[in-house]
């Protein structure tokens, strides 16, 4: 349900060509992807959605219908009708790699660049203004990835760790960049290889973060999320180049 | 080991060798067409030069698709009806081959003077084809790139250049395998020592490898490339590397 990377071949200059009803589109398949709403959960009737992504009915029907036909969601009629989320299958592991196999490493790099800034500027933030009761919700997340059964659901609390230190850094913006950047990398972290990422050594990294923002050190709480973050795209890259070597064989294109 | 590195080093300068020969097409295409008239006793004009489209699209629209843009930048003053010119195609929208228009009025806050760019200076003031990048183009395609560039002549003139935008996330497929070969941590990096390819995630392509003036690096094994262009060098680690992750 990751998005493809979109085309790079735009201008700076020029402005991006998402219309209303693609944004509502991706931002509901990032929040089903990451679990914000699960299968089988109803969603919010039209006009409360509308309301909740500040689009008009319109807009948000066509992206509901999108939706619905690719399976995502499915209407029932009748009294107890209503958009629900359908159940989805896990990808395979197979279908990951060739995700992984369509990024370059330069881009992978770069996303690695990207989320450290937003991850770390968001830990930061977090930091300063996170109150008592926020913790709670963020630990909470480091639990659930220790009793996780399988693929999905580490991934899924893992990256809700990171979106609710997003949340409480109080910016809009950082948590619609956070949530992103988990749905277009998070999966691929848990991807097994030949030394996935150790539940434990994530809890622990998640652990320190959240100890730093408690504390109220600011500095901290951002370099530890930082390295964290660098610590994924490294292992990304990792698998990203024993994919090329296992493939360079057969596929001579120059 | 030595085996290796020679095939690596081969196998980069061939990828090089491939982009240079791309351009050529284009580049002989100029210079035959600047002799034609030349020897007519004519100075080319800027619409003589569109025989160079077909050339610059068929380039743009191979299946490998990391060039981003090519065509020929010419010295101010050799055209007879402008003085910055040139003509240049580039990949726009869904993939299509377009012109590109710059802006050559010197008093225009968008004034893209390319006089100064390296990529000209270079083959311009060494006679001598160049790589320039990896960089960001701000100007063109916003996408991390390489610069392809060959010096243009007629009869002892400096006519400009005939060079290739080459998406380098792209041109990495055919950079990065051989390196793959190599035992030790490995890394191709450009004359300012910025890392372009590398077989480790402890180096990562865009990043800074710093080496003193002599040109040496305890712990690593410098060999530059062979060919005076692109002043590139194979570094390698003399410590062995940990095993790489089999996936």
């Amino acid at each position: 349900m990751m998005m493809k990377s979109p085309a790079n071949n735009g201008s700076f200059i020029r402005l991006r060509q998402e219309g209303r009803t693609e944004q509502v589109i991706r931002r509901m398949m990032e929040a089903i992807d990451l679990g914000l709403y699960v299968e089988g959960q109803q969603l919010p009737s039209e006009t409360e959605l509308a309301m909740q992504f500040g689009v008009a009915t319109v807009t948000l029907r066509e992206a509901l219908g999108y939706l619905r036909q690719v399976g995502v969601i499915e209407t029932r009629r009748g009294r107890n009708g209503g958009s629900f989320v359908c159940a989805t299958e896990e990808l395979s592991a197979e279908l990951m790699l060739e995700r992984l196999d369509e990024w370059s490493l330069i881009e992978l790099r770069d996303m690695g660049d990207e989320h450290r800034a937003i991850s770390g500027m968001a830990a930061r933030l977090a930091a300063e203004r996170a109150t008592p009761d926020s913790y709670r919700h963020m630990a909470f997340h480091i639990e659930a990835l220790g009793e996780a059964g399988n693929r999905r659901e580490r991934r899924r609390a893992d990256a809700r760790f990171h979106m609710e230190i997003a949340a409480h850094s109080q910016s809009v913006r950082l948590t619609h960049a956070e949530i992103r950047l988990q749905s277009q990398l998070g999966e691929l972290l848990w991807l097994p290889g030949k030394e996935p990422p150790e539940v434990v050594t994530i809890q622990r990294e998640h652990q320190g973060i959240l100890d730093a923002i408690q504390q109220g050190e600011a500095a901290l709480a951002g370099r530890l999320a930082e390295a964290h973050i660098q610590a994924g795209i490294r292992h990304l890259i990792t698998m990203k180049m024993a994919l090329m070597e296992t493939r360079s064989g057969g596929d001579d294109e120059h | 080991m030595a085996e290796r590195r020679r095939a690596c080093l081969r196998g980069i300068e061939a990828a090089l060798d491939g982009v240079f020969d791309d351009i050529e097409r284009i580049a002989s295409e100029l210079e035959r067409l600047w002799e034609r008239q030349a020897a007519l006793g004519k100075v080319p004009a800027s619409g003589d030069l569109k025989p160079l489209r077909t050339l610059a699209d068929d380039l743009l629209t191979r299946d490998n698709r990391w060039v981003l843009g090519t065509g020929v930048v010419l010295e101010p003053g050799v055209l007879a009806d402008c003085d910055m010119f040139c003509e240049w195609r580039h990949l726009v929208g869904e993939g299509k081959p377009a012109q590109l228009d710059l802006n050559f009025n010197r008093s225009s806050d968008s004034y893209y003077n390319y006089r100064d760019m390296p990529w000209f200076t270079q083959p311009r003031e060494t006679g001598h084809r160049v790589v320039e990048g990896p960089y960001i183009d701000l100007y063109g395609q916003d996408a991390y790139i390489l610069t392809f560039a060959r010096p243009l002549h007629c009869r002892g003139d400096f006519l400009g250049i005939a060079g290739a935008d080459v998406h380098l996330g792209r041109f990495e497929r055919i950079l990065v395998p051989g390196l793959l070969q190599l035992a030790h941590d490995a890394l191709l990096v450009n004359a300012p020592g910025r890392v372009i390819a590398s077989n480790t995630p402890r180096w990562l392509p865009g990043e800074r490898f710093r080496m003193p003036d002599d040109g040496s690096r305890p712990g690593y094994l410098v060999t530059p490339l062979a060919g005076q262009h692109a002043h590139w060098q194979l570094v390698e680690s003399l410590d062995p590397a940990p095993a790489r992750n089999e996936g």
